[in-house]
């Protein structure tokens, strides 16, 4: 009995260890987009916002091509029925191009979230996150026609 | 005993553990926020106006200033041509021309647009072949009708060049074609028969 007991403890240690290293999973389903835009007038600062839940408002001084989207992660491997507290923060507010050409950029000013989110029954959720996007405001610049980023960080405390 | 309240501390310690790391977990995603420019739209001439086959003189006996013109008006909304002759300048047609057809595309769903067209007597046609001092052509009067989209079927005017729900619209370009009016003091001479040819540019804006 005692070499049993021994054994037995032993195989407690290890689901304890598999328990604690179990790494929470965040993947991003998809990144925040704030669509294909035309810049009909950069006189003046204009924004554009996505909300979390993808709603979208644009100043006079864009016109839309296609919609954007607010940013979307899943959280798995959590415990279930677990509140967690969520933050979002501007990385790097402004935008830059892969191209390297010389551009007016545009500023990412604010990221949005929901401040919590409750996991499932499977220890999951989803996230979104919305921000404003604002132009240079000068009407010397010119936008090039491109894909421009900036970035941001989510934050996950529980 | 012993054995078993050994085992029971070893797995409080162990819960105990492992409770205390998910009670100060912190997860961090990075990730990227994206717009996308996209200025530029496609603004195609399908076919370039046409004053047609006409008869015609120009008035080169006469000083530039009370010389006389004739003209032929192409119109956008796709009219019959009409020629207007004077005494000393005529000009009529024999085969009808047509106005110049441009289409639009990719542009913001519903835009409404700025059409510049040239200014009266900023055109000229010329033959190509022709001595220098042949009469040439002016256009002036240029206006255009749209053809597709919300404002289909209006002259433009004010900004109503509409795109459709695809970012799509179309319209035609009209003009009148005058007479060669430097007279004595050009030192023209009457008209060659051959094709007379002009560049212009349309230029459309949001």
């Amino acid at each position: 009995m005692h070499f049993i007991r021994i054994t037995n403890i032993k195989l407690l240690f290890g689901i304890c260890l598999f328990v604690s290293s179990a790494q929470a999973a965040v993947e991003l389903e998809q990144a925040l987009d704030f669509g294909t835009i035309v810049i009909i007038d950069n006189s003046s600062v204009g924004t554009i916002s996505v909300t979390p839940s993808g709603k979208i408002d644009f100043s006079r001084h864009f016109r839309v091509l296609t919609l954007g989207h607010a940013a979307e992660f899943t959280l798995s491997q959590y415990p279930s029925y677990k509140m967690l507290s969520i933050g979002a923060a501007v990385m790097q507010a402004q935008t830059q191009v892969a191209s390297g050409l010389g551009t007016q950029q545009f500023t990412l000013v604010s990221v949005k979230t929901d401040t919590s989110v409750v996991t499932d029954s499977n220890g999951m959720a989803s996230v979104f996150i919305g921000g404003t996007l604002q132009s240079s405001g000068d009407p010397r610049g010119h936008y090039i026609d491109t894909e421009y980023q900036a970035r941001l960080l989510m934050t996950i405390d529980y | 005993m012993t054995n078993v309240k050994t085992l029971s501390k070893v797995i409080a310690i162990a819960l105990l553990a492992a409770g205390s790391t998910q009670a100060t977990a912190e997860e961090t995603a990075p990730s990227t926020a994206t717009v996308k420019v996209q200025n530029a739209f496609d603004l195609a001439q399908v076919t370039g106006i046409d004053f047609g086959t006409i008869r015609v003189t120009s008035d080169i006996g006469t000083a530039t200033a009370t010389a006389e013109v004739a003209t032929v008006t192409i119109y956008a909304n796709g009219d019959s041509p009409s020629a207007d002759s004077k005494v000393k300048a005529s000009a009529q047609v024999i085969v009808d021309g047509a106005a110049a057809t441009y289409t639009i595309a990719k542009v913001a769903p519903f835009s409404k647009l700025e059409l510049t067209l040239p200014a009266d007597d900023a055109v000229t046609l010329k033959a190509a072949s022709a001595p220098s001092e042949t009469s040439n052509f002016l256009l002036s009067g240029f206006e255009a009708y749209i053809t597709s989209g919300a404002n289909k079927g209006k002259a433009y005017a004010a900004k109503n060049l509409a795109a459709d729900s695809e970012g799509n619209v179309t319209f035609s370009v009209g003009a009148t074609l005058k007479t060669d009016k430097r007279g004595t003091e050009g030192a023209i001479t009457a008209y060659v028969d051959g094709d007379y040819t002009g560049t212009f540019d349309v230029v459309v804006s949001y």
